[in-house]
């Protein structure tokens, strides 16, 4: 190593570095876990949002922890060229819910989704186990079919366009805006006894 | 209430209603009281998304999880970790074990030992205890190198009658003595000497040969001479020639054979021994014990760094240490250490480095001790003690506490005790004042010793 060569990330503003030039430093023997850092804590809480979301609060953590593992050996070990980091991590939270879902299907019951309003707000109630009324729209999610649940997630969580969500899902922006528009309708049937108790903007 | 309107409600807040619907809509909202109620549900909906979304974060035990999966020490999170228990620091170790901290700390651990094991294994050989032969008897000539048995005793329980009855079997080993040669001794008259020795006359080289270097088979020292072996060497005739001999005496003491009159004249002679037989010497009693002291280099690596393995600290002791054998099992020593300890202040949680001077006294259990029998490959110590240590201190105004229960490894002979390694655990604790609490800090200690 030549001693004399000015090391230019010595002293970066690592919030501030684009994600192109994150990227390569993730391989690079000094600032690779500055720069892992960076884009964890620029992308964390979007992917954590989706998979706890879209999952749950227990089953969501594992899922976004497996995300940035295997995020990292694929920038490192697979050396992988990436150039849409937020697509790039999305896209493997989504496949490993996916893949989780898949692996548990069998212990839900299709049912489950086909409650009428009235009984979906009484098992509702049943667990809510806080006033809190922060919690009420985690719980209400877990109410909805996975499609549905997934693209109000992505447009209002996420505040991906109905255009970026559609190429995520694989689906066309008509369907994404019928499904968020129907998770939106359960969302409301579900809340609708709380709705007025959340205060606006 | 038509759905049709909720919808255009739906559209108009996320941006895509056109002109047409807009004006359609907000002329029904005008006049339609339920259709504004139903706005107003839809905005508290979109409130408690964006609100809900603000409070969902990563934890810290995600970040740890995370970073510690990929071997990543967490750029400046160290601070965040709570006190932790010895408990949950044993039950990371699992996760630990993954980490590239745990292989480093392991490769220098691994190094150490081979260093040890090296000084011990030929820090004192054969070449090097020659040339001290020769120095020692600088201006005389060499001494002639001669094998002879020395029985050795080993109480053997056997079952006679129903009964076990323990009995005293004598096994023979073999020693190496020089013997000293006298100037004006011909070859004639050594190999006179030899043979009379061989022959049973000890006072043939009573003056020639100086003690024995260890007071380790003290426990088998004989009354009489009864010299047992021709001038032999090897294992296969030590066997044959055992084999012709009367081993067994049953409860009565073995034949024995003394060195008193070789012993007598230890001045300037530097003698060597061998044990070929898997027979360990004792540890020495305590009114044959000698005083020595050793310096210690000492390293520890946090524990407690291991619930989140990014935090893990693998050098956050370094302490050099002097000591001294006071008795046979006690050792009162100094110390100077660094610590990098956890500190919870008002501002939160920080790391600190505390230079702490100590002293401190170590209990060696030489009644646990276990002993190896000689391996010939040598990769194993040959004697394994295990200790506790308890040190007090200061840090300025801080009292610092430590205790540490651990082993040392070391070889039995008294010239491979020069370097020994010592590995345990141990606990710090600075006692200061409640606004600057010090975390209690576990830690897996590794030492160097060195005996001066």
């Amino acid at each position: 190593m030549n001693l004399f060569t000015r090391d230019k990330y010595a002293h970066a503003k690592w919030q501030e570095l684009p994600d192109d030039e994150l990227m390569p430093l993730l391989t690079h023997n000094k600032h690779a876990e500055r720069a892992f850092t960076a884009i964890y804590e620029r992308y964390g809480q979007r992917i954590l949002l989706y998979a706890v979301r879209a999952l749950g609060e227990d089953d969501g953590h594992d899922i976004f922890q497996e995300t940035f593992v295997r995020f990292h050996k694929a920038a490192t070990v697979k050396g992988e060229e990436i150039s849409n980091v937020p697509a790039f991590l999305l896209t493997i939270t989504r496949n490993l819910c996916l893949n989780h879902k898949r692996n548990r299907k069998d212990t839900v019951t299709p049912e489950e989704f086909e409650y009428t309003a009235p009984e979906l707000v009484h098992r509702f109630d049943a667990q809510l186990e806080s006033d809190d009324l922060m919690q009420h729209i985690g719980i209400a999610l877990e109410y909805l079919d996975f499609e549905f649940r997934e693209a109000f997630v992505l447009r209002f969580y996420n505040d991906l366009s109905y255009e970026e969500i559609a190429e995520l899902t694989g689906t066309s922006v008509s369907t994404v805006t019928n499904r968020i528009w129907r998770a939106k309708e359960r969302l409301k049937k579900i809340l609708a006894p709380y709705i007025n108790d959340i205060e606006q903007f | 209430m038509d759905t049709t309107f909720d919808r255009l409600i739906h559209l108009y807040l996320e941006g895509r209603i056109d002109a047409a619907s807009e004006e359609l809509l907000f002329r029904e909202l005008a006049k339609n009281t339920e259709l504004r109620r139903e706005m107003n549900a839809q905005v508290r909906l979109h409130s408690l998304t964006k609100r809900d979304a603000a409070r969902v974060l990563p934890s810290e035990r995600d970040k740890a999880a995370i970073f510690g999966r990929l071997g990543l020490a967490g750029a400046g999170a160290a601070s965040m970790l709570p006190s932790s228990s010895v408990a949950q620091t044993l039950l990371s170790v699992p996760r630990f074990a993954q980490t590239k901290h745990f292989f480093r700390t392991a490769a220098l651990m691994l190094l150490s030992a081979f260093l040890t094991w090296y000084f011990l294994r030929f820090g004192n050989s054969a070449d090097v205890a020659q040339k001290q032969v020769t120095k020692l008897n600088a201006g005389q000539s060499a001494p002639i190198e001669m094998t002879m048995l020395v029985p050795v005793e080993k109480r053997v329980e056997r079952i006679i009658e129903k009964e076990i009855v323990t009995r005293v079997e004598t096994r023979y080993k073999t020693i190496v003595r020089y013997i000293k040669q006298t100037e004006d001794m011909t070859d004639a008259q050594m190999q006179l000497a030899v043979e009379r020795m061989n022959a049973g006359d000890a006072s043939a080289v009573s003056n020639n040969t100086s003690r024995s270097f260890d007071n380790v088979n003290s426990d088998n020292t004989h009354e009489s001479l009864i010299p047992r072996s021709p001038f032999i060497k090897g294992a296969n005739d030590l066997e044959k020639i055992g084999s012709e001999q009367p081993l067994v005496t049953d409860l009565e003491p073995a034949p024995t054979l003394a060195f008193t009159s070789i012993i007598q004249k230890p001045e300037n002679m530097l003698l060597l021994d061998s044990l070929d037989l898997p027979v360990l010497p004792a540890l020495p009693k305590a009114k044959e014990f000698i005083p020595t002291a050793f310096l210690s280099v000492r390293v520890a690596a946090d524990l407690s760094g291991m619930q989140g393995a990014w935090q893990f600290k693998p050098f956050s002791t370094a302490a050099l240490s002097v000591g001294y054998n006071w008795t046979q099992s006690g050792i009162l020593g100094l110390e100077a250490s660094g610590d990098i300890l956890n500190r919870q202040s008002e501002q939160g949680l920080s790391v600190a480095f505390v230079p702490i001077a100590s002293v401190f006294y170590r209990h060696t259990l030489n009644d646990w001790t276990l002993e190896i029998p000689y391996n010939e490959a040598g990769i194993v110590p040959e004697r394994i003690t295990p200790f506790v240590q308890a040190s007090l201190g200061s840090s300025g105004a801080p009292i610092a506490g430590r205790l540490m229960l651990g082993a040392t490894f070391y070889g039995v002979s008294p010239d491979k005790r020069r370097f020994s390694n010592s590995l345990g655990i141990e606990v710090t604790h600075l006692f200061a004042a409640p606004q600057e609490r010090y975390i209690p800090k576990v830690s897996l200690s590794f030492s160097q010793n060195f005996r001066l």
